[in-house]
């Protein structure tokens, strides 16, 4: 498998959250999962963390740290994660991508 | 936009999405794929092993270099000195990282680099020289010498391992009514919450199981390094009366064999002493010229961790320079910007132009209780640093149990993430 030129939106961000919440959102411990999640879901959680004034919680604190935009980034990327549950092989960031274009070209 | 022009949309997105795949598996089939060598398998390593073959597949090979076959994480080490953990519950080793995502161990102390026309080449002590397109330097820190001071007796355990269990040992072997005196270096250090951390859990110990026994803090810094309204509570209340915290104290030199140590505010004897010298880069390094002169840490582009001394080697985890926090929830963060990065690189491009990380530490107070601290960190083109988010820095209210079992649920992601 082959370094895509573009490495998926979202990705680097959205790995970011992986220290907690498990390697592409498979958290391993009592944390939430976020693979599996919509991207709606996982948005509206977000900026609802983020503007409400809640500080002694330590995801309030995190989700501060983000614009929309990147929030938006991160939550879509969990989002198609979800559409391809079950490839958790060592290339899933390529292959989601890759299986995620299809299957929207095949959808519409 | 409307059915037509998304679908069309789509179908542009899709084909050039293809294009991109089938140019660069083309390019990858006939080309021998992308190396880097990775030196260290600590938080910071580990992680940019795997991520780089997690996001890099076959495109690129990864071999990971470190002096022992299993890495002792620090994350949660102080729990080892109460009794309530093991440090087998906390040494993880590289098999996962092989089987799962194909990442090569070499065993050896890598004691030089160099460059080998425009490839890069790593020496190790038993004279093999591996040879990579990019290395990525992650060995995490040394230590000054202290005058006097013989780790083998008075251990710092700043580094987990055998250390850990010289110190647990001295403790458990104290006298009821005996003196526990530690030393906290000038930041930046490693984990700043880490050493004021210690100081409550060995103090909750012998509160229970050495009546009598006192706990002296002598910090190098002016005041509390992190988290103040936690620790200034944990000491003026939870352990008033046993504890006692010395701000802005040097030391001058120790005595290994009488266990006390000369300071500019005077001398302290103790029954057990845990003396953390100053930190610096690891000496790999050092020895390779990454630091510039004055400085203690590599100095690298925080876009790539790619050094500003020597192009294709990239230094993260505590070595590094950015002046982000020394935490292990961080050097995985960092790694993940560098293997993002250096694929980039490896495909003609430049690196994300706006990166984040993040910091998230849990620490115990008590046997049962714990606080945390976090912040996230985003990329400032002006200054071309690592910024601290405002809103996004705090740290918990007050410890609760919660938190500790919060603490648990956390290390587990982390470690998983890293080393798994
Ligand atoms: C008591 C304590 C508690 C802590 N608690 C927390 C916490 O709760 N949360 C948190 O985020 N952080 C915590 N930390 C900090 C964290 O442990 C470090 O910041 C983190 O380990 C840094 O990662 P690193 O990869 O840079 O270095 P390390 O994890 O130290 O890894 C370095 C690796 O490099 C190898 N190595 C070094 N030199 C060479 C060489 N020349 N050749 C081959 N291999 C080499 C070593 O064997 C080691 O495996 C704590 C630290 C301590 C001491």
């Amino acid at each position: 498998m082959a370094v895509l030129a573009q490495p998926p939106a979202g990705r680097l961000l959205a790995s970011q959250c992986a220290q907690c919440h498990g390697t592409n959102g498979q958290s391993v411990g009592g944390i939430d999962k976020l693979a599996g999640e919509s991207t709606q879901e996982i948005y509206q959680e977000l900026l609802e963390m983020k503007y409400t004034n809640k500080t002694n919680d330590i995801m309030h604190r995190q989700a501060k740290g983000y614009n929309e935009s990147q929030l938006w980034l991160i939550s879509q990327y969990y989002g198609s994660l979800s559409n391809v549950r079950g490839s958790t092989s060592t290339s899933q960031g390529q292959e989601s991508t890759g299986k995620t274009a299809d299957d929207d070209d095949k959808k519409d | 936009m409307n059915m037509i022009s998304r679908r069309r949309f789509l179908t542009l997105a899709g084909a050039s999405a293809a294009l991109a795949v089938n140019s660069t598996i083309l390019r990858a089939q006939s080309a021998t794929p992308a190396s880097v060598i990775v030196v260290g398998g600590g938080f910071a390593g580990a992680t940019v092993a795997k991520y780089l073959r997690l996001w890099g597949g076959n495109s690129v090979t990864v071999t990971l270099v470190d002096t022992n076959l299993a890495h002792v994480s620090c994350i949660l080490s102080n729990l080892v000195l109460n009794g309530s953990y093991k440090l087998a519950n906390i040494t993880f080793d590289y098999t996962a990282l092989g089987q799962k995502y194909g990442v090569k161990f070499v065993q050896g102390r890598v004691e030089g680099i160099g460059v080998a026309g425009n490839r890069r080449s790593v020496t190790l002590a038993n004279g093999q020289t591996l040879y990579g397109d990019r290395i990525v330097l992650a060995p995490g820190i040394d230590f000054d010498p202290i005058p006097g001071l013989d780790p083998n007796k008075i251990p710092h355990a700043w580094v987990a391992g055998p250390q850990t269990t010289l110190l647990q040992q001295q403790i458990a072997a104290m006298p009821a009514g005996g003196t526990f005196v530690m030393t906290i270096p000038p930041a930046p250090y490693r984990c700043p919450p880490g050493p004021y951390e210690r100081a409550c859990l060995v103090a909750d110990y012998l509160k229970r199981n050495k009546p009598g026994s006192k706990v002296v803090v002598l910090d190098a810094n002016p005041s509390i390094v992190a988290e103040p309204h936690t620790f200034t509570t944990a000491f003026t209340q939870t352990y008033a009366g046993l504890l006692s915290y010395r701000p802005g104290v040097s030391i001058v030199s120790v005595d290994s064999n009488a266990r006390s140590v000369q300071t500019n505010q005077g001398l302290f004897a103790a029954n057990v002493l845990n003396v953390i010298p100053p930190h610096r880069a690891g000496r790999i390094v050092a020895n390779a010229g990454l630091i510039p002169p004055g400085s203690r840490w590599a100095s690298v582009n925080p876009l790539s961790y790619e050094s500003t001394l020597m192009p294709g080697v990239h230094v993260i985890g505590d070595s590094q320079g950015t002046g982000q926090p020394k935490s292990g929830h961080i050097a995985n963060a960092e790694a993940k910007v560098c293997a993002d990065a250096i694929l980039r690189a490896f495909a003609g491009e430049q690196p994300d132009p706006a990166p984040m990380t993040n910091s998230a530490c849990y620490s115990p107070i008590t046997a049962t209780t714990a606080s945390w601290l976090t912040a996230v960190f985003a990329y400032d083109a002006g200054s071309g640093t690592m910024k601290v988010v405002p809103d996004s820095f705090g740290e918990a209210a007050t410890p609760t149990k919660d938190n500790f079992e919060d603490m648990f649920d956390w290390a587990r992601n982390l470690f998983a993430d890293t080393f798994a």
